[in-house]
């Protein structure tokens, strides 16, 4: 019985070891008829703008579907009126108009040139397909073309990430995690990156700073990650961007809002989330325009890095605005009993209190406040505009605490209904947490960059193409700066009314005003 | 300052309602039961699902979780601890820490990463005492506690079950050679010890918010709390309790909240200093 359980084992084992191979084999089948506009893709139809036509016994096919459907980077030179063809080893150009063809430099005769027919580059196709290495076929009674190729399947572009999928950060990581699993099937699902497919490892860390240091130097040494997305908290960043760094592997971070990260000089550290600089303009704007009701403000912040950060630009920014701080208070992160500290607080009796803290921390928070009768005019929490914190509270409870946000689901950036819409309907919720948001944007950012290396992904290659991104993603406009801080980026305001999250400050983005003063608790 | 000893003496009776599962334990077995903070928490989960479930008000499965868990710590101790009760102490102590990875694990799995929270209709309500507003539902488990903690000592201290308990904990030896069934006595008092967890857990569940690690925090002040109040002792409990929650209130008031727990060791260490048996303990528990 032991020797059978040992044996099994054993199998077990090799089988996991010899049951990957990486190379898998496919076909691509392309059919085509003279004079229709229908064409197939290893049997799903396409509709061509153009269709394939006889000249001089010759039959000419749509360049550019061709060269997708084999999974080919395109090229065109408008001023040379060359097009060209890159797959695995094999270099094809062709100039429109010219009977002289290059395949990997070597030139060679074409029987009829290639011409453009309704703004598409027809090109001859025994010669594209024999170039490539394809079979083609042709049914004369059909009049239809056959294109075969073997695809050696690529082997898959590897990215990883270490992010916390439990622990008392979990909640938020999950967020990471659905909307990576999204985006990256959403990639796969169109034939990847230049005919690769994305492949993406995360690891648990808990958002314990030393389990994040472990995953990532094991996703570099072993699983051989070629550019990763960073951790959720700060903390966890730090040392995730050093062994990047050190590694020579691109991070695109969407989980710390830290100024300090960019100031390290990292060649390789990318942030999609705005740092905490980003906070301070919309809050100033809303207590300005308060200044007449609201002259104290009391602080506590959690006892980390971002924390920290934060407390003292929020209080640097108060004090030169004509604020007095009462209280700037340090607290645990994940405790039990907030009690004391808020007692502390509330025997200040501060117009405002903020409180720079995670969603477990904020639940509490706004819990033992109630119970202990604490009722400042504006009751500000870093991370409240999470779903549960205000399913853990209530909505009655809730109403009127004000949060920052760097992403709203209902914003009109680009792209961002049709990802809400995917993100609602595939994990069956109906709303988007903002760090999905800025999650989704980092995989936005990282795909084109891929994109645009092409078959270079050499890390210097991929970092380069990251440093040059210039687009707009579900989070707006994202263009880095030399030390890889995101430069449009920007952190709303938002205050819980009714139940619904509404931005009450920068007034470009509002869509509400403010309600204050914070109704009583529960009132 | 009146707020903060006020509210001082109630987290203090919920510390000392959260640590005295672990008295027992340790007083009579002299197991040290590391699985403590996860049970804790896995009560607070389970009474959290009934609740979802059966829209019940959570004082209400009180008896039903004291109940179920009793259940659990009878098997606990028949499949788990009878095995290696009298071998060397590291083997219990890796045993229950072993299990309380499991347990964790286990609510991770069923449960997932989600923050669960129990919301009633008097969840975070004011009361005011002594002028004083304060959290409803912790004035509630403080009188739970003590209730709790009195009916213990009476059990202890009336009952022949209870006065066998004592005698284990004295002496072991002792009590075998009077012809004591120190099988059935700890199969008792794990059986009731987790009750009290059970107990414990439901009712912390009601005013804080539940995740899978959340039982760590609970372990740590549970363990300082027993060893404040005397290793074994029952009465220590409730003394070690209200101290601890005293500590970490008054310190807020004149230092800076970050070193309340700073304070508190700092304490322990006193006390252990003057008193190396802990304020009640004593010498042959150790």
């Amino acid at each position: 019985m032991k020797k059978a359980l040992v044996m099994l084992l054993v199998v077990a084992l090799l089988a996991g070891v010899f049951g990957f191979a990486p190379v898998r084999a496919g076909n691509v089948v392309i059919q085509m008829t003279i004079g229709s506009t229908k064409a197939y893709v290893n049997s799903k139809e396409v509709i061509l703008d153009q269709p394939p036509v006889i000249e001089n016994g010759r039959t000419l096919v749509p360049f550019r579907f061709i060269g997708e459907a084999i999974g080919a980077k395109i090229d065109w030179d408008p001023v040379k009126k060359t097009v060209s063809y890159v797959l695995e080893d094999t270099n094809i150009i062709l100039t429109i108009g010219s009977t002289t063809a290059f395949v990997n430099s070597v030139a060679t005769k074409l029987d009829v040139a290639p011409k453009i027919l309704s703004g598409r580059t027809m090109v001859p196709v025994r010669f594209i397909t024999e170039a490539i290495g394809a079979k083609v076929d042709w049914d004369s009674k059909t009049r239809m073309v056959t294109v075969t190729l073997s695809v050696k399947e690529k082997e898959p572009i590897k990215i990883g990430a270490a992010i916390a999928l439990t622990g008392k950060y979990a909640t938020s990581g999950l967020y990471y995690k659905k909307a990576w699993d999204l985006a990256v099937d959403e990639v796969n699902s169109k034939g990847g990156i230049n005919g690769r497919q994305i492949e993406l490892i995360l690891i648990d860390d808990q958002s314990i700073p030393t389990n994040t240091a472990n995953a990532y130097t094991k996703l570099i040494q072993q699983d051989g990650v070629i550019a990763t997305f960073g951790p959720f908290t700060t903390d966890c960043t730090v040392p995730a961007a050093n062994i990047v760094e050190k590694f020579n592997v691109p991070m695109l971070s969407a989980g710390s809002a830290t100024a300090a990260l960019y100031q390290e000089g990292y060649k390789y550290y990318f942030g999609v989330f705005p740092p905490t600089d980003a906070y301070i303009p919309p809050i100033m704007e809303i207590f300005n325009s308060l200044k007449g009701e609201v002259k104290t403000v009391a602080i506590s912040y959690e006892s980390t890095d971002w924390g920290k950060e934060l407390s003292d630009k929020l209080k640097v920014a108060f004090t030169n605005a004509g604020f007095k701080v009462v209280a700037c208070e340090e607290r645990e992160s994940g405790g039990m009993d907030y009690t004391p500290l808020l007692t502390k607080i509330k025997s200040f009796a501060p117009d405002a209190y903020i409180d720079a803290g995670h969603t477990t921390d904020e639940i509490l928070l706004a819990r033992q406040s109630k119970e202990i009768q604490f009722n400042p005019k504006i009751w500000y929490g870093g991370l409240t505009a999470d779903y549960n914190f205000l399913n853990s509270i209530g909505a009655k409870d809730a109403e009127g605490v004000i949060g920052s946000i760097a992403y709203s689901a209902n914003a009109s950036t680009q792209g961002n209904k049709d990802f809400t819409d995917a993100f609602k309907k595939r994990y069956n919720v109906d709303n988007v947490e903002y760090h999905a948001g800025i999650a989704y944007a980092a995989a936005q950012v990282l795909f084109d960059a891929l994109k645009r290396a092409g078959n270079n992904l050499s890390p210097g290659a991929i970092r380069d193409a990251i440093a040059q991104t210039d687009m707009e993603t579900v989070i707006g406009r994202v263009k880095f700066d030399n030390t890889g801080k995101d430069i449009y980026s920007f952190m709303p305001l938002v205050q819980i009314q009714k139940g619904k999250y509404e931005i009450i400050s920068p007034s470009t983005a509002a869509t509400a005003h403010i309600e204050f003063p914070k109704p009583k608790w529960g009132e | 300052m009146t707020t903060a000893v006020l509210n001082g003496i109630l987290i203090g009776g919920v510390y000392a309602l959260l640590a005295l599962g672990l008295v027992m334990i340790y007083g009579v077995m002299r197991i040290v039961n590391l699985s403590h903070g996860p049970l804790v928490a896995l009560a607070g989960y389970i009474t959290f699902s009934i609740c979802s479930l059966l829209k019940v008000d959570p004082l209400i499965l009180l008896p039903l979780i004291g109940v179920l868990f009793y259940g659990l710590g009878i098997l606990v101790y028949k499949f788990l601890l009878k095995p290696v009760i009298f071998k060397p102490r590291i083997i219990t102590l890796i045993l229950t820490m072993g299990l309380g990875y499991i347990i964790q694990s286990l609510i991770l799995i069923v449960w997932g990463a989600d923050y669960r929270s129990i919301l009633t209709p008097y969840s975070s309500r004011s009361i005011i005492v002594a002028g004083i507003p304060v959290s409803f539902i912790r004035v509630i488990l403080f009188l739970l506690a003590f209730f709790t903690i009195a009916l213990m000592y009476i059990i202890l201290n009336r009952t022949k079950m209870g006065k066998v308990m004592l005698a284990c904990s004295q002496s072991l030896e002792g009590a075998k050679i009077v012809g004591i069934n120190v099988d059935k006595v700890f199969e008792f008092t794990n059986g009731i010890s987790f009750a009290i967890i059970g107990v414990a857990g439901a009712m912390v569940a009601m005013i804080i918010v539940l995740y899978p690690t959340v039982g760590d925090l609970f372990t740590l002040k549970s363990f300082c709390i027993n060893v404040l109040g005397g290793l074994g002792s029952v009465i220590g409990i409730p003394l070690g309790g209200i101290i601890l929650g005293l500590v970490e209130s008054i310190s807020s008031v004149f230092l800076p909240v970050m070193w309340n727990n700073g304070v508190a060791f700092l304490v322990l260490v006193l006390v252990l200093l003057v008193r190396p048996t802990g304020i009640f303990g004593r010498p042959e528990n150790l």
